[in-house]
């Protein structure tokens, strides 16, 4: 390529010292995800990741549906960096992609329109009594993560590569639409080209799969997956996604938003059983992780402890391939003791 | 005033491309003395990066060849390597000058700084100058002449290959609100080239409107769609964005049918349009050619519609695509329609009872 | 097996691509009628259609359904047809669209 103007779109991260806000649908679906990022930041990196458990939803989902509107989302993000500034932290670590726009929208708000931050600061301070700062660096977690890459590339037992032929596992990936969409100059990579995931992927030794439709919205748009009827309009943006990257054939999609790898996880799953096609050679399904599932996993840690045994599209086959050691028969455990699993579904085939 | 014998002449041209020098051909053939300045290291401009012509695909070497055999016939003196910044008027005469330097001295200017080619990094959605498959016009005449390979692996026996009409031209976000005449023609030549070139390829053209206005062009695109099979889609391209193996992937809308397209291609060529090579800044007895910015316009004249006179400057013309895009006929036109007017402009000072025939 | 429901259904996209190569019923109707590939969409014929005043009928769009492979518009479409000639009378290109219209007709018939 003869000029990368993507490469000027970078940012700069912070090293240490956040506040980590957590994300509604991350901690419901994929609780493993969570858990296993602060131990990766906090023990492997020794960062100081402070966590309030006061904190809120930043009321993302709400405000995108029109439920809530946008003097409450103001007050109720005033509210977090409250929290934040009392805590004595000035750099915000959020985990999801959607909320993470929604802390850049009203930070951004509030600069073009010092009324609204003034009314902001009156309302939280007659609700809670609280006052806040604007944070210094709003960063997600993802660019966190791309941000101490090499770190964790030099530390991890696996690779993502197929351990017998030695050729390096084809990766899709699929950062969410608010990461650098809406702001394209607060993301790596900027909209067209974010970096955040695939330069992950790289540096873990993977191969980036390009194909059409990249950079197609996954479709979950908070107001039209909510109605059960306006759900197909969401989950035919999916399976544009799927038809576009099955001749590709790659082994893994890699997301950043919990939105994105709850919809391309589940939705493999109700195409199947809808049309009888999944979208791999198997019928297994293509599966779908997170970049801090995806880091934990190389890092070693056990797959049914990070939650991976939640997702709808197994990974086993991905397990297998790049050789990650693991106890299929302690996949259902709970805590008290062996468990029983969910039913399996007709057509995506699930062998446990 | 003392003006040095050997750097004085009746007309100075600037610009020794095809409008510069033809007009010179004529003013010498009718008994004027004229000198040609060129700024690049050799004459000919934008014809001589050309391989073929439309309609009839006539060598552009050719055609050039013609006009410096009577460039040399008649001892015009052609001074290249030399760019002109301005001209000023002092007592009657023009000074061609470089900086603070003058180059000549002259009775009237003749304007033939030409065009330039838009440049189509402008346009990033379609990805010039990001992705090697992206080429412009001006780009595809350079492969024709062998000056570089196909960007994509040219024993490929059907290479899919299209065409992008209107790029820059017509577009007001680009600062370019006219439409430049010839690129509808050249996609037309030059689809039909790849066609010759590639007999399985597999050609499109995306075009808004198809403006086939000279003689013998309309022939030209029915013999494209019924003897080359060469397709016409109305509609825009959105983006060019990569696929494997350095394929383009691009996504456009059929306007005719209202659905969206998307499809693979080898290679994408870009009709850069034409846009001014030089911004005039006029002052009384003083002009300055400087670099044209964002929504320049071409050097106006007046006179319609034998324009050819810059307004508020007696001796000062301009002649060819410098005021506009035109084609090769329009252009000779022009050059013999300037030569006139020039000729009878400097006959009536040195002759002051001369009365224009 | 029944499919479950899961209360709503899916659309598939809607793109062409012109680059696929062409169905052999679509290609015999080019080859039979090669002057199809003089069309340029100028709407004559559709500004003259008998039918087209009741029904979708409009030769050129037939046309373009055909070169994008939607064989199955076209046909449907032609189906109005009623062979009055008016627009063959009045296409500057001189296409044959009698000669089209049984071609796709005998080539490419769906029940209406």
């Amino acid at each position: 390529m003869k000029s990368l103007l993507w490469k000027e779109y970078q940012k700069e991260v912070p090293d240490d010292k956040y506040f980590f806000v957590r994300s509604c649908i991350r901690q419901t679906f994929f609780p493993g995800a969570e858990t296993s990022l602060l131990k990766l930041l906090r023990e492997e990196l020794k960062l100081d990741i402070f966590e309030d458990s006061r904190h809120t939803t930043c009321t993302g989902i709400g405000y995108h549906s029109d439920v809530v509107p946008l003097e409450t989302t103001m007050t109720v993000v005033a509210r977090q960096l409250a929290l934040m500034t009392e805590a004595g932290y000035s750099n915000l670590l959020v985990s999801c992609v959607t909320s993470f726009g929604i802390y850049l929208e009203m930070v951004e708000v509030w600069h073009h329109h010092p009324e609204m931050l003034e009314r902001t600061r009156e309302a939280l301070w007659k609700a809670t009594r609280r006052e806040f700062e604007i944070p210094e660096f709003i960063v997600h977690t993802s660019d966190l993560v791309y941000h101490f890459r090499e770190e964790f590339a030099s530390r991890a037992p696996y690779r993502l590569v197929n351990k017998e032929s030695g050729k390096p596992l084809r990766v899709v990936d699929h950062v969410g639409c608010h990461y650098a969409k809406i702001f394209p100059d607060r993301g790596f990579g900027g909209a067209e080209f974010p970096s955040v995931l695939s330069g992950l992927v790289e540096t873990f030794g993977g191969e980036n799969v390009d194909y059409p439709e990249r950079r197609h919205c996954c479709g979950f748009g908070f107001r039209h997956y909510l109605l059960q009827e306006n759900r197909g309009y969401s989950v035919s943006n999916s399976r544009v996604k799927f038809e576009s990257m099955e001749p590709y054939a790659p082994d893994l999609i890699v997301t950043n938003c919990p939105g994105c790898n709850m919809f391309l996880d589940r939705w493999q799953y109700t195409l199947a059983e809808m049309n009888g096609k999944t979208y791999d050679a198997d019928g297994r399904g293509i599966p779908v992780l997170s970049h801090e599932e995806l880091t934990a996993l190389m890092m070693g840690y056990d797959p049914w402890k990070l939650g991976l045994q939640m997702h709808q599209v197994q990974l086993e086959p991905l397990l297998d391939k790049i050789g990650v050691v693991y106890e299929p028969g302690k996949k259902y455990n709970l805590l008290s003791g062996p468990g029983k699993g969910p039913e399996l579904p007709e057509v995506l085939k699930v062998i446990p | 005033m003392n003006i040095p014998q050997d750097k004085k002449y009746d007309v100075v041209i600037i610009g020794g491309g095809f409008s510069g020098l033809s007009t010179a051909v004529v003013l010498a053939e009718r008994g004027i003395s004229v000198a040609v300045f060129e700024k690049d290291e050799k004459p000919g401009g934008h014809l001589s990066r050309w391989h073929h012509l439309f309609p009839h695909g006539q060598e552009a070497s050719e055609l050039l060849g013609e006009l410096y055999s009577k460039v040399k016939h008649l001892d015009i003196p052609v001074f290249t390597g030399r760019k002109i910044t301005g001209i000023r008027l002092l007592s009657g005469v023009n000074m061609l000058m470089d900086g603070d330097e003058v180059l000549a001295y002259a009775m009237a200017v003749v304007l033939a700084a030409g065009f330039r080619l838009f440049d189509a990094q402008r346009k990033e959605e379609y990805g010039y100058g990001l992705y090697p498959s992206v080429l412009t016009a001006a780009e595809v005449e350079a492969v024709f002449r062998k000056e570089r390979p196909w960007p994509f692996d040219s024993s490929c026996e059907q290479p899919r290959i299209a065409f992008v009409h209107c790029v820059g031209s017509r577009d007001l976000k680009c600062g370019v609100a006219h439409c430049s005449k010839l690129c509808c023609i050249t996609a037309v030549k030059q689809a039909i080239a790849v066609k010759q070139a590639f007999p399985k390829s597999q050609v499109w053209c995306f075009y808004m409107d198809l403006r086939m206005h000279g003689l013998e062009y309309e022939e030209l695109y029915r013999r494209a769609q019924v003897e080359y099979g060469v397709r016409f889609i109305r509609g825009r391209l959105s983006e060019a964005s990569p696929g494997q193996g350095g394929t383009l992937h691009v996504k456009a809308e059929d306007t005719l049918l209202g659905k969206p397209i998307r499809m693979q291609l080898d290679m994408l060529v870009l009709m850069a349009g034409m846009v001014p090579a030089v911004d005039l800044q006029r002052s009384i007895g003083k002009i300055v050619l400087e670099e044209p910015s964002f929504g320049s316009g071409f050097i106006s004249v007046t006179g319609y519609p034998l324009s050819v006179q810059v307004a508020g400057h007696p001796g000062i013309y301009a002649v060819g695509t410098c005021k506009g895009p035109a084609v090769l006929p329009e252009v000779m036109a022009d050059a013999c329609a300037v030569a006139r007017e020039v000729e009878n402009y400097v006959k009536s000072i040195k002759e002051p009872q001369y009365v224009q025939a | 097996m029944s499919r479950p429901d899961f209360g709503f259904s899916w659309s598939g996209a809607r793109a062409l691509d012109p680059s696929q190569p062409l169905s052999s019923e679509v290609q015999k109707v080019l080859d039979g009628e090669p002057g199809l590939l003089d069309c340029i969409s100028c709407g004559q014929c559709a500004a003259v259609c008998t039918a087209g005043a009741y029904t979708s009928m409009s030769f050129y769009r037939v046309v373009l359904h055909l070169l994008r492979g939607e064989t199955k518009e076209a046909s449907m479409m032609s189906h109005g047809c009623m062979l009055c000639g008016k627009c063959r009378m009045t296409c500057p290109r001189g296409v044959n669209i009698h000669n089209a219209v049984m071609l796709i007709s005998a080539l490419m018939h769906t029940k209406a």
